[in-house]
């Protein structure tokens, strides 16, 4: 190696460095949220479900007149599914967007990357992922923002109770999602003192899942709890489930309550029960009529896309933006504090979200949501409850 | 298991068997009549059922869309051997292999730019309704592929015994130089095998997608399902492919189906690496003569210096404080990137090592940075160690694995290295998703960061430090080893194993000692990767990682350790750089967009290098005279 050698690689080094660290944004840019999602890669559907649950969120805002004054601005980065860049996009939205507020990632594994970048810049970070170990035990920075495993797999075990289904199968894959829902039903198979007939697991990349399904045939199960990641999965399943002759109800979880899952799975629609969000049927916890929140976001997200809110992970970031105004109303003035909004992120109780309602104390940052989410349907090109 | 159950189970096998023979059948055309790997193999299948679906969706006849789908897949193939393979003449058989890996990329990233990565729904050729033979639910579709399948075995079985163009295939397989004295042209072979791979891929792609759906993450699982069947069977006989795909089907399907879905992918790829040991030719492939071994042809790349100077020294020095100064002249982003470029540099000097200089290309280098990042996490958040410790033990154990490995994997030549790493490398996936002991597929969150003697790393510039020191060091061992006997015996290896053996070099140890330090310098790139995240998972140590080593790599030139600095710093920041050139829109289209780069990158970088027209290391030289001709820097020079 020579001295010219070294030229070149401090020459390289200096203006591939550069790019990322000249995009400076202009003054006062007003309240930033920081989605970093993946919005390419086998999750490519989650995370568009959550840049446009987010453009909704950061619309209604605005209409409801900002931030303590301040203009509230989106600025999304694509993880593509991989950690370190989910860490990369963490550092960028914090450092040169000056982000406030940060969302995602979209995977627990993922999410706990990015954990560490957003508690040393001390940005709050709403979760978006289904694993609790996200923010359980407590994490100052961290918060729950998405219905997480402990609120999307009750639901499937309450409709199982009532229609007296007493043989559960589930369905699954070895990714960090798939191995956290297997406890979770295996828990609440032994609290109801229902038998798991079967208990199958494939592949994250698996394209083939007959041998799966006819082990669940052969234990002809009276309901199959199908709680896949990634879409293509869950639809492949639940054409499998139907080519194989297995009638039992499929209940899919809130990962798959999408567009693009009815698109894919065909005639298995019929057979399919989703998880998801009771806002999506016009309703509150309490009520069969939506909360004003849930209203405005419900009539901003149609504005924006032409369509109905379509599935359970578009409200998440929403949520996370609900969650922050009740902050910001309760220290009353502009919040550039950072330790003052995470403290008053603390106290939020009752703030009525689209997936229920949020209550965060010092020592919870990961409150069940209960009722707030339910079993549902697809029916007539809309959602429909049971 | 009732009975019914036992023959859906066989029939799946099957339909799997034919779509895998389908991919092997590609590989086998293309590796017998060119010796090359195609590892865009399962994305040309990928590209065939995309293309069905979109022809479909705009209302194309099915027949016409699948036979234009796989026209277009041969096209692509042909195309790419005329304007990639075979201007590249003078490469080596691994910069050919590197140049389809940039295929491969390139036409993942085609496809998310024009369709985008979500699933597409095909039609059935005949229907969705199943149906019921013998107790078995069956898709017509699955008919249809084991149909396919039969059909492509009656024609190859025409065209390598009936016609010319078969028989002078098959000729130029077994004597590519008898071949060609008798007057037949390697390279108008050449593109015939490609074509023809890529009309395969494309028409079992086709034929396949209504089964499952046509998206563009499939490629990659599929290639490599191919490959492995193609090497189980055999890739020297027409049958050998077929067979292969046939019993890695069926192995696949009862190990799901008796044993542990869980488990199938670490069956699999165990069953082929024992299959590369026993029988490296592959279940029906016929044993090579003695001595008859694959030789990888020498490469006309210059080595100027084979000992190790003080100025060379001098000037790693002096890399390693000019990189010092990012953290003070940059923003967070810029530091992030850096560490990530830095860990990545550690591990393309070891692949600098064992595949520049060793020849043999490693594609299993994420294994050992597993090895060092779950010896880092485990011993750190379980058993209280200091960090250091674990991540020594981290690399001592990858240094035996790799020796241990070594002896048993360097007895093998040419491309049973990739693959055995490979499949080295499946296994330690698995093993760590299905594991509870390794945190399983959500790892071991909680790893504290970094700490020496009480004093914590804790700011990202001081973890740059860290990872650049390392780097420094890595670098200097490497040099080290590269400059000394190790490093000569290397390169006369490379350039003739058998004249080396005949001047006493103990090949398979020599092999095995590189194959060891890049082992070292990979394990600690993993400790320094989930010191710094935080988690250690397996998910980011999968084929995707290795391919970007792979890329640096090549773009910094396969004998410059300095090249591994720079490949590193480009592959990392180079998704960035794009981003921004693109604008601030985060689409889809953008990241579609850096991957045709990077294929375009890898493939074109080889073409230069091969041709002379370009060369890494002639880079400062270039680099020089053009700083000369600028009229300050003349002045204070």
């Amino acid at each position: 190696m020579t001295r010219s050698a070294l030229a070149a690689i401090a020459l390289s080094t200096l203006s591939l460095l550069s790019p990322a660290h000249a995009a400076e944004p202009a003054a006062s840019p007003g309240f930033v949220f920081g989605l970093v999602v993946p919005l390419t890669g086998p999750s490519s559907e989650n995370g568009k479900s959550y840049a446009q649950g987010a453009a909704a969120g950061v619309a209604m805002l605005n209409e409801m007149g900002g931030l303590a004054g301040e203009k509230v601005q989106l600025v999304v980065c694509d993880s593509q599914n991989q950690e370190q860049q989910a860490v990369l996009c963490t550092k960028r939205l914090t450092a040169q967007d000056h982000a406030r507020v940060l969302i995602g990632a979209g995977s627990t594994p993922q999410t706990i990357a990015i954990s560490p970048t957003a508690e040393a810049a001390r940005v709050p970070l709403f979760a978006m992922c289904g694993g609790e170990s996200a923010y359980t035990p407590v994490k100052p920075w961290i918060f729950k923002g998405l219905a997480g495993n402990p609120d999307q797999v009750p639901p499937a075990w309450v409709l199982a109770k009532q229609r007296g289904w007493k043989r559960v199968a589930i369905i699954h894959d070895n990714s960090a999602y798939g191995r956290d829902i297997e406890k979770f039903m295996q828990r609440e198979a032994t609290e109801s003192g229902v038998e798991l007939v079967a208990n199958e697991v494939y592949g994250a990349s698996d394209v083939d899942m007959t041998a799966q399904v006819l082990r669940i045939r052969d234990a002809n199960p009276d309901v199959v709890m199908n709680y896949a990641l990634t879409v293509p999965a869950g639809a492949a399943i639940a054409k499998k489930l139907l080519q194989m002759d297995v009638h039992a109800p499929n209940i899919v979880g809130i990962n798959l309550q999408n567009a693009a899952f009815i698109r894919l799975a065909g005639g298995a629609l019929a057979n399919t029960i989703f998880v998801g969000p009771r806002t999506l049927l016009g309703q509150t916890q309490t009520q069969a009529k939506p909360s004003t929140e849930a209203e405005q976001f419900a009539a901003t997200y149609e504005k924006l896309n032409n369509q109905p809110v379509p599935d359970s992970l578009t409200p998440g970031p929403a949520d996370a933006m609900l969650i922050t105004r009740a902050a910001v109303a309760k220290l009353g003035k502009s919040a550039d504090d950072p330790e003052a909004l995470r403290a008053a992120l603390e106290t939020v109780s009752g703030v009525a979200g689209l997936q229920g309602t949020w209550t965060f104390t010092a020592t919870d940052h990961g409150p069940v949501l209960g009722a707030g989410i339910t079993t549902m349907v697809y029916k007539d090109g809309g959602w429909r409850g049971l | 298991m009732g009975f019914n159950s036992l023959a859906q189970t066989i029939f799946s096998g099957l339909s799997n068997g034919a779509l895998y023979a389908f991919v092997a059948l590609g590989f086998s055309l293309v590796n017998r009549s060119t010796g090359i790997i195609n590892f865009a193999q399962g994305d040309l299948t990928m590209l065939g059922g995309m293309l069905t679906a979109v022809l479909a969706q705009a209302g194309v006849p099915l027949w016409i869309a699948v036979t234009v789908a796989a026209l277009v897949c041969a096209l692509v193939g042909a195309v790419f051997y005329q304007l990639a393979i075979r201007p590249a003449r003078r490469a080596t058989m691994t910069q050919l292999t590197i140049m389809t890996i940039g295929l491969s990329i390139l036409i993942r990233g085609g496809v998310v730019t024009e369709w985008g990565s979500d699933p597409l729904n095909v039609p059935a050729f005949s229907g969705d309704s199943p149906l019921h033979v013998l107790g078995m639910s069956i898709l017509p579709q699955e008919v249809w592929l084991i149909g396919a399948l039969l059909a492509m075995l009656l024609a190859s079985a025409w065209f390598f015994q009936r016609t010319m163009l078969g028989l002078a295939l098959r000729a130029s397989a077994a004597n590519p130089i008898g071949a060609s004295y008798m007057g037949i042209d390697p390279a108008a072979l050449g593109l015939v095998a490609f074509a023809l791979a890529g009309f395969l891929g494309g028409l079992g792609g086709a034929i396949w997608s209504p089964i499952y759906f046509a998206q563009v993450d499939v490629g990659l699982g599929l290639g490599l399902k191919g490959f492995t069947a193609a090497v189980f069977g055999g890739m020297s006989t027409v049958w050998g492919p077929i067979a292969g795909g046939l019993a890695l089907a069926m192995l696949e399907a009862f190990t799901g189906g008796f044993i542990s879905s869980s488990w199938q992918d670490a069956v699999l790829y165990g069953a082929m690496l024992v299959m590369l040991l026993l029988r490296p030719q592959g279940l029906l492939g016929k044993a090579k003569p003695a001595g008859a071994a694959d030789q990888e042809p020498s490469t006309s790349t210059r080595v100027r210096r084979v000992t190790l100077s003080g100025h060379e020294l001098g000037s790693l020095g002096g890399g390693v404080a000019v990189l010092a100064l990012v953290p003070l002249l940059f923003g967070d982003v810029g530091v992030g990137n850096g560490i990530f470029a830095l860990i990545m540099t550690i591990v393309v000097v070891g692949l600098v090592l064992i595949t520049g200089y060793g020849g043999q290309l490693a594609l299993g280098q994420g294994a050992f940075m597993m090895i060092g990042a779950y010896s880092s996490g485990c011993l750190t958040v379980r058993f209280g160690w200091p960090p250091l410790a674990a991540m020594a033990l981290g690399m001592l154990l990858s240094v035996l694995a790799a020796l241990a490995l070594g002896r048993v994997i360097f007895r093998l030549h040419g491309y049973y290295l990739s693959m055995s790493s490979l499949a080295v490398l499946m296994i330690c996936l698995t093993a760590a998703r299905e594991w509870d002991f390794t945190g399983g597929a959500n790892g071991i969150p909680g790893i504290p960061p970094f700490s020496v003697g009480g004093l914590v790393v804790a700011s990202d510039a001081a973890y740059y430090w860290l990872a650049l020191a390392c780097a420094g060091l890595v670098g200097f061992g490497a040099l080290s080893l590269a400059r000394s006997r190790v490093g000569r015996a290397l390169l006369a290896v490379r350039s003739s194993e058998s004249a080396a053996r005949a001047c006493g070099v103990d090949v398979a140890w020599l092999k095995s000692q590189v194959f060891g330090f890049s082992a070292a310098a990979a394990s600690l790139a993993g400790s320094l990767y989930v010191h710094y995240l935080g988690i250690a998972n397996p998910h980011p140590f999968g084929v995707d990682a290795s391919i970007q080593q792979v890329t640096a790599l090549t773009v910094g030139g396969y004998l410059l350790l300095s090249g591994a600095y720079v490949g590193s710093v480009v592959v990392v920041v180079l998704p960035a750089a794009i981003t921004w050139l693109a604008g601030a829109a985060e689409t889809q289209s953008v990241a579609g967009l850096q991957n045709v780069c990077f294929g375009a990158l890898l493939i074109a970088l080889i073409i230069a290098q091969t041709t002379g027209k370009w060369r890494s290391d002639r880079l400062p030289v270039a680099l020089r005279r053009s700083l000369r001709r600028v009229p300050v820097w003349r002045r204070a020079s």
